[in-house]
Formats: C-alpha cells, sequence, structure tokens
C-alpha cells in the first residue's frame, strides 16, 4: 500500500513527462500545422475563380495574384493592399497591429490571418471584414467576399467571387461546414452541381434592389439570382441563403461605392 | 512473498523478451476474427457508425487508433508495477489522452484533409472502449511486448471492419472508391449509405456473416 504523497508524487512525474513531450512535439509541428491551415484557406478562396488549375502550387499563384483589402462594419477601406506583401511589410504590420489592438485575444500576423470566425468575438460595429481580388487575365478581375452563418448542426462559411460585367455577378462559390450531415447538409461543399448553380447568378434584381443569391426549395420565380436547395436539407440550405444575403451585405457599401466611381474602372482598378 | 516475486524474475528472465511463438501470434490473430473488438465484444462502435461514410478518413482512423492501443499498452504494461492500484484507471487515462494529443498534432501537420475530416473523432478515440478495454483486460497482467502485440492486433481488428465497411458505404453511398469513380454513370448513389444509420445494419450483416461461417462464435445457449 503506498501512501498518499507516494501518489501525488506519481501522478506529478507522469504528468510532467507527458506534459514535456507534447510541448515539444506541439512545438516542433506547429509551424507545419499552421502552413497547412493557410493553404487550405488560400486553396478555398482560388477555387471560386472559374478556371483556376487547383493543381498549381496555390501559395505562389495566391501571393501574385491575390490583393487582400479590410473593410470596417460600414463597408469603408481601412486597409488597401496594393503591392504584394513582400514590398508593404511596414504597412500591413501597422494595419494588423491596430486590428489586434482591439484585443479578445486575436492575434493577426498576416493579412491572410484575417477570418470571420475571429471577427465573431467582437461587437458588429468592430468587425473587420476581407476582401480578395484576384486580378485575371486581361485585366478581368474577381472580388472574393467571405462569408459565415449557421447550418443545421454547427457553423458553415465559404467565399464568393462577384464580378463586374455590365452587372454584378457570382463567377464562383465554395462552402465549407462543420458539422452537417454527411450527404445531405455536408452537401454544399461536397456537391459541385449545387455549388455550380450559383455560377452567374445576379445578386441585384431588375430595379437595382440588393437580392443576394436566394435558396429556395420550390416555387423559383427569378432564376437570376434563385437556386434550388438540396433536398433532404433544408435547414442547411436555408442558412446558406441568410449567410450570402447577410456576408455579401456587409460588403454592399463597397460594392455599390465601386460601382458609382466609374464602372469602367472595377475591372481595371 | 519476496521470494515469490524472486522467482517471478527469474521466471521472467528466461523468456526472450520479444519472441514471436504461437502464443504471440495468436495475441496478434485472435483479435482478426474470433475476438473482433467491433462484430465480437462489440467496442468501439461510435467511431464505426460515425467515420464509415468514407474509405480515406476510415483508414486514418485505423491508423490512428493502431497507434493509440498497441502503444498505450505497451506504456501502461511498462508501468504496471509501479502503477499506484488506486488511481489505476486515471494513469491510463492520461496516457491515452497523451498519445491522442499526439495523433491529433501529428496529422494536422501530415495529413491536413484528414485531420479537417475526422475533427472532432480523433480526439474521441480517448473514449474509444477498446483502448480502455486493453489495458484493463490485457496491459496491466501481461509484459511489455505480448502487450503491445494484443494492441496492435486489437487496433487492426478495429481498423479491418472499419475499412470494409468504409469500401460498401462509400461505393453504394457515393459510387466511389478512394474518391475515384467507379460505379457506372447510370448508377444512382443511395444516399441511404452516407448516413450513420447505414452503418448499424451493415455492422449487423457482417456479424451475421462472420457467426455463420465460425463455427467457435455459435451461441450455445
Amino acid at each position: 500500500m503506498q501512501s498518499n504523497t507516494q501518489i501525488y508524487l506519481y501522478v506529478l512525474k507522469l504528468t510532467g513527462v507527458i506534459a514535456i513531450v507534447l510541448s515539444l512535439l506541439f512545438n516542433s509541428l506547429n509551424p507545419m500545422f499552421l502552413k497547412n491551415k493557410e493553404t487550405a484557406k488560400k486553396k478555398a478562396i482560388l477555387s471560386c475563380i472559374p478556371g483556376q488549375d487547383m493543381s498549381a502550387d496555390v501559395q505562389s499563384v495566391f501571393d501574385q495574384k491575390v490583393k487582400i483589402s479590410i473593410l470596417d462594419a460600414n463597408g469603408n477601406i481601412l486597409f488597401d493592399q496594393e503591392k504584394p506583401a513582400a514590398e508593404s511589410e511596414t504597412e500591413i504590420k501597422t494595419a494588423l497591429d491596430k486590428l489586434n489592438e482591439r484585443g479578445q485575444g486575436v492575434k493577426y500576423s498576416k493579412l491572410v490571418d484575417i477570418d470571420l470566425a475571429s471577427e465573431e468575438k467582437f461587437a458588429a460595429e468592430n468587425r473587420v471584414y476581407p476582401i480578395y481580388q484576384y486580378e485575371g487575365d486581361e485585366g478581368k478581375n474577381y472580388f472574393v467576399l467571405a462569408v459565415r452563418g449557421n447550418g443545421l448542426w454547427d457553423k458553415i462559411w465559404g467565399y464568393v467571387a462577384l464580378e463586374y460585367a455590365d452587372k454584378w455577378q457570382v463567377a464562383g462559390v465554395n462552402f465549407d461546414h462543420k458539422g452537417e450531415t454527411p450527404g445531405l447538409g455536408a452537401e454544399i461543399k461536397d456537391n459541385a452541381d449545387f455549388k455550380a448553380q450559383f455560377e452567374n447568378k445576379q445578386i441585384f434584381n431588375e430595379e437595382g434592389k440588393y437580392v443576394s443569391v436566394q435558396v429556395l426549395k420550390k416555387n423559383i420565380k427569378h432564376p437570376e439570382y434563385q437556386v434550388k436547395a438540396i433536398s433532404g436539407a433544408t435547414v442547411t440550405c436555408d442558412g446558406v441563403s441568410e449567410m450570402m444575403q447577410r456576408g455579401i451585405g456587409n460588403y454592399l457599401p463597397y460594392i455599390k461605392g465601386l460601382q458609382s466611381a466609374d464602372n469602367k474602372a472595377i475591372g481595371q482598378r | 512473498m519476496a521470494q515469490d516475486t524472486q522467482q517471478l524474475a527469474e521466471a521472467e528472465k528466461k523468456e526472450p523478451a520479444f519472441g514471436f511463438g504461437k502464443e504471440e501470434r495468436q495475441l496478434l490473430t485472435d483479435p482478426l476474427n474470433d475476438n473482433n473488438p467491433i462484430t465480437v465484444q462489440v467496442l468501439g462502435i461510435c467511431s464505426a457508425l460515425a467515420v464509415t461514410s468514407q474509405v480515406y478518413p476510415s483508414l486514418i482512423m485505423a491508423v490512428a487508433l493502431i497507434f493509440v492501443t498497441s502503444f498505450s499498452n505497451l506504456i501502461i504494461s511498462m508501468l504496471r508495477n509501479s502503477i499506484p492500484g488506486s488511481i489505476r484507471m486515471i494513469v491510463q487515462l492520461l496516457v491515452i489522452a497523451g498519445l491522442v494529443q499526439v495523433v491529433e498534432i501529428v496529422l494536422g501537420a501530415f495529413a491536413y484533409s484528414a485531420y479537417e475530416s475526422l475533427a472532432v473523432f480523433i480526439g474521441l478515440i480517448i473514449t474509444n472502449c477498446i483502448v480502455m478495454g486493453r489495458l484493463e483486460a490485457f496491459a496491466m497482467a501481461n509484459k511489455p511486448w505480448r502487450s503491445f502485440l494484443d494492441g496492435l492486433g486489437n487496433g487492426i481488428g478495429y481498423g479491418v471492419v472499419l475499412v470494409a465497411m468504409a469500401i460498401v458505404r462509400e461505393l453504394f453511398g457515393k459510387g466511389s472508391f478512394m474518391g475515384w469513380k467507379v460505379m457506372p454513370d447510370a448508377y444512382i448513389a443511395n444516399n441511404l449509405m452516407v448516413l450513420p444509420a447505414a452503418s448499424l445494419f451493415i455492422i449487423g450483416i457482417f456479424i451475421w456473416i462472420q457467426r455463420s461461417l465460425n463455427p467457435k462464435l455459435v451461441d450455445v445457449s
């Protein structure tokens, strides 16, 4: 029979050994994990762009072609990346430091780190929204917006690429989810046909009113901005609809600003 | 008492530390059929229902569990004489939890897509009854090498059933294998197979087939 002191010591020693092993392992592998996470995010953003070759080196394509801007809750530009990240390090750092001052344990060290999951910790008026501007060939530009909402079981999120060709329209979307039902709600991510429906949909109706892209079960009267829901996944699809409505809405002042400044300039900013 | 332990210690010395005789082979092969953790002991069902909708995550899950069962068995067996009896389960959990963390960190760094698709289920290996069951039933009373083999065998026994189920479910539920389309285009995927409920009756069918083929498993009562 062992004394209590011996038992305490035993547990302490074992916990200490396991803690040391785990922290060493974590410290040596965490940079790889963070890089994987970043690549996955860049991949998700690029996959919204039509005709994007996803087998290419995502990191270098993203760094060359995508510029990130930050909008505040009213749609004003807080930071506009005009040069590649390597050439504007100090400006980026000042902008990020300002964001990090808001607290809540949010620490961004790169522009691409900014995500809506972290922004949700702040009050609505303090949030910022990232916008990813993709410079395509022949001066064709895409604006990728981040959206986030609720599915049936947990959070859903995605990226929406918009382009301006006489009208604002969706060029492509990418959705992901935390825990939707496989085969039903999870189809918003897995089903390519569902995502393809969003292509070339408009976000303003004929009268110029903002409508977003609506996901409906039936009664599709306006195929120019309505798509068909996945059968058996009504709640998730309603969530997607709501997420698009609110998510694109966050960027609306910015989008309208681009439009009113100069229609032609949208393509070659 | 002192003599007994001395005799035991001498007996232990005579046996080779890493022998691989008939008994050791049985430790590995028993859980594959006669004593399969899923179909015979009906342990670890939770993850078998949840992750088997596709082959690739099931494969990763199987490898992760094989790692955790074999190494937790090894470590607990090495510590078995020093673990205070009153807190043995806490110590077992501590070792399992540590190993599961190792799996999670390594997956995040080297197999990110699997890490994403398995998400919470990696963490839930901690509660997988197979791991704790083997620690209590085997590792606490056996030497390290044998315990390691027992853990390996049980992990493989679990993995084989898991991957077999995933092959059936992905084939009929999505018409594919490891993401490659194998069914003809005319095949309409059966969504029921992707739902967790499908794995219940697939396990049932597996158990049925196994029991009718294996005379040892016929319930005499």
